[in-house]
């Protein structure tokens, strides 16, 4: 009988270990997502596939990373506003909702504030996003057009990512190259530079991989979604006059013109489509990433039922860019009131109290559901980038004039610059380019390069609160211009110390 | 094996015939020792298994052997055997069994004597449960068990409570318990489970209670056991209960008129505008509305006097968008059985309706419960149930969410109207003569700063969130015991949860008005399959009693998504798709976990005074790597039960006195994410082109989180179990946690997930029980809970030793430091000269210590400039119940109580900003914000810059509170009058929920944050009801 039960209970035993399940019960996998080895399954399949990768870095390039924070950080076109915010062409006059507000007060720099985390964040994420690619794509350059075209554009979208930050993060080149700049981390990471290394040392990589890009991308056929030769050499002409190398950043921007034909009427069609004839490269709005509220346009068009309304939180241009356009421009109609486009008729009580009815701005129109694509790089930038480069090498003003009246022809009808010179023709060519970039993001570059001064009290009217800010009248190298590390990067980065810290 | 069988059968067969055979008709009345008839007492023939239990009136009839005994036997009473003697008719009195061991806990896998277990459980009957007017069982949790903390952070009829078991359980892997209910894991959601079909809920604590489910039992088990038949005890009962829902906690105390706000906003724009003449130009545009007539537009002379004339409008956003609701609950059930079989059936219904519209929960709900004994060896038992729920929720989930009523109707300044007025203040009547609401958008003229095109009394009616849940759960098993003393079982369960939800914003106004109306579609299917073997065998051998059992369990859950939204709807009042003709979105997916375990379980006792248990369980966990997925855990526990001792047993005033301890580890895998070890790419469109981004960084190593409980414990009862005392103290490691290590956001990765750093919890906890009155007319019962803990983390990884880790923003763990401890910037009052927030700032003196400096906050620094500004731990935290019975009245009260840690009070910070949200309400004390007049105050100035609140110190406060939990008021109806009503027994009862609630600050309920943050939540609900309570 006992041994009866040692029996039985072996066999219960045994039958206990029978029901164990099969050895891939507990092997499950992703179907949101797609799971790591299977990506790099995918990608050796197709190295076409790769381009999925560059198109991701696109997207965040546009809407920002997961960790947005508020409807005003929400990508590149957000940047641009608040590029223009620390500047003197442009105002929030409400407080409140997306604080484009504290931009203008240049508060939103502090280490614990959104501002310099989304944006840190933003830029930081494309590039190790295109660093997984361009180290793939590496070992196959010279290979395919294909290949060398979207490794041409990570490249492109990683010096881009830099210039971005090392103008946000530090003053420019020309004040102090070895002053700290910001992390560098690249496609092999044993040339990573995890602490703030210098300023040069990250334009060292811009000027390495625009060099690259150009080279890379030339006679690439790319779609106005993607950076082609003519965008990588306006990126690089911009990087070029912060390195102060003139010449070539002439030669690149004239190359950059080459891309697109200067827009007539389309100026006035609202600024909402890939399809303007001098649009160089944008992203093209769809259904799925429409953002409604958060979207550019919700936060620039005062006439949709948007962030920009009046009596919520509209943008204004200022009377001291807008007041000096000439009446001929035809970009005189970017801004000031316009019952015609008032459709949904809203009140402008506030803006005319304020008295800020010339300076609604028109340049940005969408129809009411926001849709419209967005535009990141025109060919107008490069005439003046090219007059200026021209202009600053010394001696050859007249391809300045050349430049300049290119575009300004396209602008003002009979347009002539010959009789303009010296500081004269230098000073035509920054104001207009302020005109033509105005809602861009690019004046804060150029006057940090230039070393301009701010006065928004040449404007009659200006937010009184600026005055307790003492954000009226200051120049370009102010500190208030240039961000602190983020918080939670200084909390998470071992190599970099408090005393690395920007004031 | 299977001859045995038949043979066993045939034996209990025959001898049951043969005991038919000389059978007599026996009757008896049952009574206690105040000669009250016992209903449903079982009486058997021994030697048989025939028997019957008494009826409404105590009285009995079976047939039994002339020369026969019979047992009678009751919960709570000593049984008593009785010579049938030849007597026709017997009267049997009970004696109340003050020694018994009162109470049977459901523990893993099985059931427990609670006197001789070794571990540690709470236990919380069905009868306390069926107080609580709560639609969702978690919250009725609250103050009853000792050593859990009931966050109900949301007072939406159907929501769930959050539910922490000792302390903090994880920081990034789950920290609530596991819910098993009949016996198996539970996958379906808690708000389906009707509580009147729960019998008792056991809440295990300590390692050696939970190691059978040593995966995820790290955070503790919550053991539902719902209701079954009892053999020979046919009931019917029916309840009844209706009440009112209203809201249990008020607005804070925010300006209510625009008298009192406009005068503090024209303040703001003195300050930052520099003039009163310029204020008073700006402040009517500014605001956007003129909520007077006759003052010709300007709100405030340029010298600051209120140009205060007649008042437009005097809507009330508050009364316009809350209203109380109506809660209904009806459960019929039926019970009973015979030898063989035993069933529980019932249906249930509840209606409970929110204070906002669409905010109501309804279930219907069905039970069936049945076992039954095929034969001496083989026994089956099959649970089903379900429910098919109706949630309609309202968004209320942040500060920052303009359709969240409980923030809105505080934070809209008290200047706007919730209806459309022209200047003369008449409302304008649409073209149906019908009032129209005004959502701040220009539509009549006006724009509100904040909140434009908002209108929450409009939209909370006119949109849907509406979720069906289809709720099946099936349990069943079989046993079979081949010999004696061994037993088989197999178990299956099965949770499937269906749900379709939809979600509809209006195009006629709001958010949606864009896109001419916007609607999602959701639906979601989760299954759950649990099976297990299990094998065990007892054995008692003179004094001693062995047991053992061995198991294997596998957990399979897979979740099928699928959504889809369109916009640009037709008819403005038809949510469905085919009314709409613009696709925007469409997405599907499916997520799977399995689990497979090994386990086994020795049990030792010896004479009725030693008990020791050891476990072991060994889990595979889909969520880890294949070379990291195995983890085992252990347990031993002893139980000496000292009041058995001869030393003792005579000691006639101790009932019982046992001492206990345990110790062992147990599991959590439940990181965030399914597929931790594996790194994610999200599929993206771009165009007519694929854009693909990592989202999530995964880490093969990654495994199992670990925690090492010790519990050591006292239960101890005296004076005829008139005192109780059970206390239990408990020192519980938490190794290689489960954590998302933040990166640098420069390396564009958010977090990867690791097993890094330590955590301890160390407490005691108690239940103080006493019955210090007892007669035969009355009972006065009060019980005691009580608990309280330490938290503390250690071993963090050598980068951040020193400086530590930060997370959500206000919270730093450092090494020796708690989870959620607050680091964060520290006011230092305000400049009186200017009125700026100070801030203290470290800095070094010449020679090199450090000093404290009050800085302005551009000059702080962010890191290093963090102090420990107190934690949100509570220091103690318990409940109190006091029941009360005199003749046929019953009445309890129940409250529970927190006392110490600290809540971030972001409602609070939020009402009390610089001003720079023109149209956004603030606190009254924000009266005492500096001017040149007013400088000794801790309130800054008035202009709008952000810096002036970056410090949260200002906003923390004590999270001490105490809640009238439930009152209620029963009468049981004399016997005479039910049984005229041929009922077995009828109360009828009013009862309260969330009577009263006693906090720092008025409109701060800490309850619904277990962090420590408050936010605009859904106030919980005071509902006051009437019942009746019906046995048949």
């Amino acid at each position: 009988m006992k041994m009866n039960n040692i029996k039985s209970l072996l066999l219960l035993g045994a039958t206990v270990l029978s029901v164990a399940c099969s050895s891939d019960f507990l092997e499950t996998e992703p179907t949101s997502r797609v799971p790591g080895d299977r990506q790099n399954e995918l990608m050796l399949e197709d190295p076409a596939r790769i381009a999925a990768t560059i198109s991701g870095a696109y997207a965040t390039l546009f809407c920002g990373t997961p960790l947005i924070q508020s409807t005003d950080d929400r990508g590149m076109t957000s940047y641009q506003v608040v590029a223009d915010m620390l500047g003197d062409d442009m105002m929030n006059i409400m407080n409140g909702g997306p604080n484009y507000a504290y931009d203008m007060q240049l508060i939103f720099r502090m280490a614990g504030y959104r501002r310099p985390v989304s944006m840190w964040r933003q830029f930081y994420y494309i590039i190790s996003t295109v660093n997984g690619a361009i180290g793939v794509l590496k070992s196959g350059e010279g290979t395919s057009d294909e290949i060398d075209s979207m490794l041409g554009q990570a490249l492109a979208l990683r010096a881009y990512s830099y210039y971005w930050l090392i103008n946000f993060w530090q003053h420019p080149y020309s004040v102090d190259p070895e002053a700290k700049g910001v992390p560098l981390y690249l496609d092999d990471a044993t040339k990573n530079v995890l602490d703030r290394g210098t300023v040069a040392g990250v334009y060292a990589v811009i000027d390495q991989d625009l060099k690259d890009a150009c080279r890379l991308l030339k006679d690439k056929a790319v779609s106005k979604t993607q950076i082609s030769e003519y965008t990588a050499a306006g990126m690089y002409a911009n990087a070029l006059m912060f390195l102060g190398r003139y010449s070539e950043a002439a030669s690149y921007a004239e190359h950059a013109v080459q891309g697109g034909t200067l827009a007539t009427t389309d100026l006035l069609s609202g600024f909402n489509s890939l399809q303007m004839s001098e649009v160089l490269f944008g992203f093209n709005m769809t259904v799925d990433w429409n953002m409604i509220y958060a979207s550019f346009m919700s936060m620039m068009n005062p006439y949709v039922d948007g962030y920009a309304v009046p009596g919520y939180y509209p943008i204004t241009a200022t009377g001291n860019l807008v007041d000096h356009i000439n009446p001929n421009d035809i970009r005189k109609n970017w801004f000031g009131y316009k019952d015609e486009l008032n459709t949904n008729g809203f009140s402008f009580a506030i803006v005319q109290a304020l008295g800020c009815m010339d300076y609604v701005p028109n340049k940005f129109l969408s129809p009411n559901d926001f849709t419209a694509d967005l535009i990141y790089f025109r060919v107008a930038e490069f005439y003046f980038v090219a007059a200026e480069a021209y202009y600053l090498m010394g001696g050859h003003e007249a391809d300045a004039r050349r430049m300049l009246n290119a575009v300004m022809s396209k602008r003002i009808t009979g347009y002539d610059c010959s009789n303009l010179s010296g500081q004269a023709l230098y000073d035509e060519i920054c104001f207009q380019k302020r005109v033509e970039m105005w809602g861009e993001g690019r004046r804060i570059f150029d006057a940090k390069r230039r070393n301009e001064n701010f006065d928004r009290s040449k404007s009659a009217y200006y937010p009184a609160a600026l005055n307790s800010y003492d954000a009226v009248k200051y120049s370009a190298r102010d500190q208030r211009l240039i961000y602190q590390i983020p918080t939670i990067e200084m909390d998470n980065n071992e190599y970099i110390k408090p005393e690395d810290q920007n004031e | 094996m299977v001859r045995k069988l038949v043979l066993s059968l045939v034996a209990v067969l025959g001898v049951a015939f043969m005991a038919l055979a000389q059978n007599q008709q026996v009757s008896g009345t049952v009574t206690d020792n105040h000669g009250n008839p016992v209903v449903g007492a079982t009486v058997m023939v021994d030697g048989t298994n025939q028997g019957t239990t008494t009826g409404a009136d105590g009285k009995f009839v079976l047939s039994a052997p002339a020369n026969g005994t019979l047992t009678v036997s009751f919960v709570g009473y000593e049984d008593n055997t009785v010579q049938i003697a030849g007597k026709s008719s017997l009267k049997i009195a009970l004696q109340e069994d003050t020694h018994a061991i009162d109470d049977v806990i459901v523990v893993a896998y099985g059931t427990a004597k609670k006197e001789s277990f070794t571990g540690s459980v709470s236990t919380v009957s069905g009868e306390t449960l069926k107080k609580m007017q709560v639609s969702n069982v978690s919250k009725a949790l609250e103050g009853m068990v000792p050593g859990m903390q009931v966050a109900s952070q949301s007072g939406q009829p159907g929501s769930s409570a959050d539910v922490s078991i000792r302390g903090i359980g994880s920081i990034n892997a789950g920290s609530s318990p596991l819910y098993i209910v009949d016996g198996a894991p539970y996958s379906g959601s808690i708000a389906a489970i009707n509580p009147a079909d729960i019998e008792s809920i056991s809440v295990s604590k300590d390692a050696v209670s939970t190691a059978l489910y040593g995966s995820r039992a790290a955070n503790g088990l919550i053991i539902i056991t719902t209701k079954q038949g009892s053999a020979m005890r046919n009931q019917v009962t029916f309840d009844a209960r209706v009440g009112v829902n209203s809201r249990g906690i008020s607005n804070y105390d925010v300006m209510e008129t625009p008298e009192e706000y406009i005068p503090v906003y024209f303040q703001y724009l003195v300050n930052t505008e520099g003039s009163g003449e310029a204020a008073a130009n700006i402040i009517g545009a500014k605001l956007g509305y003129n909520p007077f007539i006759g003052n010709n537009g300007v709100l405030m002379t340029a010298d600051g006097q209120l140009v205060s004339t007649e008042r437009r409008y005097y809507d009330s956003w508050e009364d316009e968008v809350f209203a109380n609701g109506m809660r209904q609950e009806y459960n019929v059930s039926i019970s009973g059985g015979n030898q063989k079989m035993k069933h529980y059936m019932s249906v249930g219904y509840l209606n409970d309706e929110g204070i906002l519209p669409k905010s109501d929960y309804s279930r219907y709900s069905a039970r069936a419960n049945a076992s039954y004994k095929v034969n001496d060896n083989i026994d089956l038992y099959g649970n089903l149930s379900y429910s098919h729920g109706v949630q309609n929720a309202q968004n209320i989930s942040s500060l920052s969410n303009f359709s969240n009523s409980f923030m809105f109707v505080q934070q809209i300044a008290p200047i706007y109207p919730v209806y459309a007025y022209d200047q003369e203040g008449q409302l304008i009547l649409d073209k149906n003569g019908k009032r129209q609401y005004d959502f701040g958008d220009g539509e009549f003229g006006e724009t509100r700063p904040w909140g434009k095109a908002q209108n929450p009394a409009a939209t909370d009616a006119a949109n849907l969130n509406e979720t069906l849940t289809d709720q099946l759960s099936g349990r069943a098993g079989i046993n079979i015991s081949p010999l004696e003393g061994l037993k088989l079982s197999a178990n299956v369960s099965y949770d499937m949860v269906n749900q379709a939800n939809a979600t509809f914003m209006t195009p006629s106004f709001g958010d949606a008005v864009t896109y001419n109306g916007t609607g999602d579609r959701v639906h979601q299917r989760n299954f759950s399959l649990t099976s297990n073997q299990l094998i065990s065998y007892t054995k008692t051998l003179g004094d001693h009693g062995f047991s053992v059992m061995a198991g294997h369990e596998s957990y399979k859950w897979k979740s099928r998504y699928f959504s889809a939204t369109k916009r640009n709807f037709y008819d403005p009042e038809n949510p469905e798709f085919n009314n709409a003709i613009k696709m925007t979105d469409i997405t599907s997916y499916t997520n799977e976990e399995t689990i497979e375990s090994f386990f086994g379980n020795v049990h030792y006792e010896y004479g009725n005074r030693y008990y020791l248990d050891a476990n072991v369980r060994t889990d595979g966990s889909s969520r880890f790597h294949k070379d990291n997925r195995w983890g085992t855990f252990w347990s031993v526990g002893a139980n000496w039960r000292l009041s058995q001792e001869a030393f003792l047993k005579d000691v006639e005033w101790i009932t019982n006195l046992a001492v206990k301890a345990s110790y062992g580890t147990t599991g959590n895998n439940s990181i965030g994410n399914y597929y931790a070890y594996q790194d994610q790419y999200s599929v993206s469109p771009d165009g007519e082109n694929f854009a693909v981004t990592q989202v999530y960084w995964g880490n093969k190593d990654l495994s199992w989180e670990m925690t090492h409980t010790l519990n050591l414990g006292v239960n101890a009862s005296f004076f005829d179990a008139r005192l109780k005392f059970d206390a239990e103290w408990y020192d519980k490691t938490t190794k290689d946690m489960l954590y998302n290590m933040p990166y640098p956001p420069s390396s564009g990765i958010t977090s990867v997930p690791m097993n890094i750093m330590t955590m301890n919890n160390t407490g005691m906890e108690f239940t103080l029980a006493g019955k210090p009155v007892k007669t035969q007319d009355m009972e006065l019962e009060i019980v005691l809970t009580g608990s309280f803990y330490e938290n503390k983390v250690k071993d963090l990884p050598a980068a951040k030793r020193e400086s530590g880790i930060t997370h959500n923003a206000y919270y730093k763990i450092l090494n020796g430091g708690r989870v959620w401890d607050f680091h964060y910037l520290k006011s230092a009052g305000v400049d009186p000269q200017t009125g700026d927030r100070l801030y203290w700032h470290r800095d070094t003196d010449a020679e090199g210590n450090e000093v404290l400096t009050k800085v302005g906050y551009d000059d702080v620094d962010t890191v290093n400039d963090r102090f420990y500004l107190g934690t949100a731990k509570p220091d103690f935290l318990g409940g109190i119940t006091v029941n009360f019975n005199w003749k046929n009245f019953d009445f309890s009260i129940a409250g529970s109580y927190q006392l110490g840690g600290k809540v971030y009070d972001g409602m609070y910070a939020g009402f009390m900003h610089s001003g720079s949200s023109a149209g956004s309400n603030w606190h009254r004390d924000i009266k005492n914000a500096w001017t040149p007049e007013n400088t000794d105050t801790n309130i800054p100035k008035l202009n709008g810059n952000m810096g002036q609140n970056q410090a949260i110190d200002p906003y923390l406060i004590d999270g001490s509170y105490f809640n009238i939990r439930n009152i209620t008021l029963g009468y049981t109806l004399p016997q005479k009058w039910v049984k005229a009503l041929k009922m077995s027994s009828v109360r009828v009862y009013m009862t309260a929920d969330n009577v009263a609630l006693f906090s720092k600050r008025q409109g701060l309920d800490p309850r619904q944050y277990i962090a420590g943050q408050s936010s605009a939540n859904y106030s919980v609900l005071r509902t006051v009801s009437g019942g009746v309570s019906i046995n048949f």
